[in-house]
């Protein structure tokens, strides 16, 4: 048999747009075929034919917008989200067979100051904070394969950060992490800091330039991106 | 003016277009099947169809096949028509629900080919500006290549992998659950 003849880009586009979205693995597979799928598969422009194409997107397909459903964290076999203004985590486990959606219940913070973090041995894990600690839980099945959150370790953050302590109106406030990076992201006084979870240490990124309420690490699982060794940050000014 | 109008019709049905492949042969087609091709339809529209509409990118074997295609469709958008004029007639609804199944049947059919033949008809379409089969054929690729591998769609599509293994282990590294 003769080899295909080769597309042109437009074509692999109309072909990428039909990849159907109840398989979102699909996609990402597709990006590892070569350069030009992986450049179509990540550009803007193609991801919103995608979406106008399919109309309804799937339970769980590309979520851009926070009013339900949060930010999105891949820990083990599963995907998270946080629903309900964190309350809640919607789990999203997927395997080539079947797909299954569960609710775990949030750590004990105050509702919507937590992130999903990577917890050690790539697991899911929380991120909060109470008063000016930051809190870091895993999620550990139990004996009796019951889930709960277990504490990991609390990093102080009053003493590295230069914040006005006692300050009632300091506050401070989890509002994304990195994956891969391992990076929590906390606001505070209009400022933001980065945690480093592994090491510990705490850096301040940008100084009074309005108030973040919510970070997007932009590496959303749906959308492969073309260089994701470049943390790439966009703020919502809310 | 029912009768006239019909005629019209009919007369517009009987007028014949001349397709000339790249290698040249000429296939006669009724303007209904034709204008199935927004290109074509544009060409005629504009009067530029005497003689024939050479067709250079498309060879004999595919025009054959896209000619085979839109004839079927013609006739399924001619029923539609009949049938809307006379909707409330269970009869013809029924007529109808056959006729959608049977071109379903045809359409199944028509992309039981070979992949390059497959790949040829999508340039085709695009360039005929077939918006039917060109839904048609680029779905059987995407359908195709859910559930395969990197490996096996590179393998079955001829592509050649042109991502550094850092790249390529970097994508595998953030998003291992769609390999799993």
């Amino acid at each position: 048999m003769a080899p295909p003849p080769a597309l042109v880009d437009d074509l692999i586009g109309e072909i990428l747009l039909r990849l159907p979205t109840d398989d979102p693995a699909c996609l990402f597979r597709a990006a590892l075929v070569c350069k030009p799928w992986r450049c179509l598969l990540s550009d803007d422009a193609f991801l919103r034919r995608y979406r106008a194409f399919h109309r309804t997107p799937p339970v769980l397909g590309f979520f851009h917008d926070g009013d339900v459903i949060g930010k999105s964290l891949l820990a083990g076999d599963a995907l998270y989200f946080t629903i309900e203004e964190g309350r809640r985590i919607l789990k999203y486990e997927y395997d080539m067979v079947e797909q299954e959606l569960s609710v775990i219940k949030a750590p004990p913070v105050i509702a919507g100051n937590m992130a999903l973090v990577t917890a050690e041995g790539s697991g899911l894990g929380a991120a909060g904070v109470k008063g000016y600690s930051l809190h870091l839980w895993s999620w550990q099945i139990g004996a009796d394969s019951i889930g709960e959150w277990v504490p990991d370790r609390v990093i102080e953050l009053g003493k590295m950060i230069s914040i006005g302590i006692g300050d009632p109106t300091t506050k401070l406030n989890v509002i994304g992490f990195a994956e891969g990076a391992g990076s929590i992201f906390i606001n505070a006084n209009d400022s933001i800091f980065i945690v480093e979870v592994k090491s510990g240490t705490v850096r301040k990124t940008i100084g009074k330039r309005g108030d973040f309420s919510s970070i997007f690490p932009f590496v959303s699982f749906y959308t492969p991106d073309h260089d994701s060794t470049t943390l790439q940050v966009s703020m919502s000014m809310e | 003016m029912a009768s006239a109008g019909s005629g019209d019709e009919k007369a517009a049905a009987a007028a014949m277009i001349t397709l000339i492949s790249s290698d040249n042969e000429k296939f006669e087609v009724t303007e209904a099947t034709a204008t199935l091709s927004q290109t074509i339809r544009h060409m005629i529209e504009d009067g530029c169809t005497d003689g024939g509409v050479p067709l250079p990118n498309v060879t004999s074997k595919i025009l054959a096949r896209v000619i085979e295609y839109c004839k079927k469709h013609a006739t399924a958008a001619a029923g539609e028509e009949g049938s809307s004029s006379s909707f409330s007639d269970a009869a013809f609804l029924e007529v109808d629900r056959a006729f959608l199944e049977e071109l379903e049947e045809f359409d199944d059919a028509f992309l039981e080919v070979d992949r390059a033949t497959l790949f040829d008809l999508i340039l085709a379409a695009n360039y005929l500006d077939i918006k039917g089969l060109l839904n048609l054929t680029c779905q059987k690729v995407a359908d195709s290549v859910k559930g395969k591998t990197p490996e096996q769609i590179r393998e079955m599509y001829n592509i050649v992998n042109d991502l550094t293994p850092e790249e390529e282990a970097e994508i595998r590294r953030e998003t291992q659950w769609a390999f799993e």
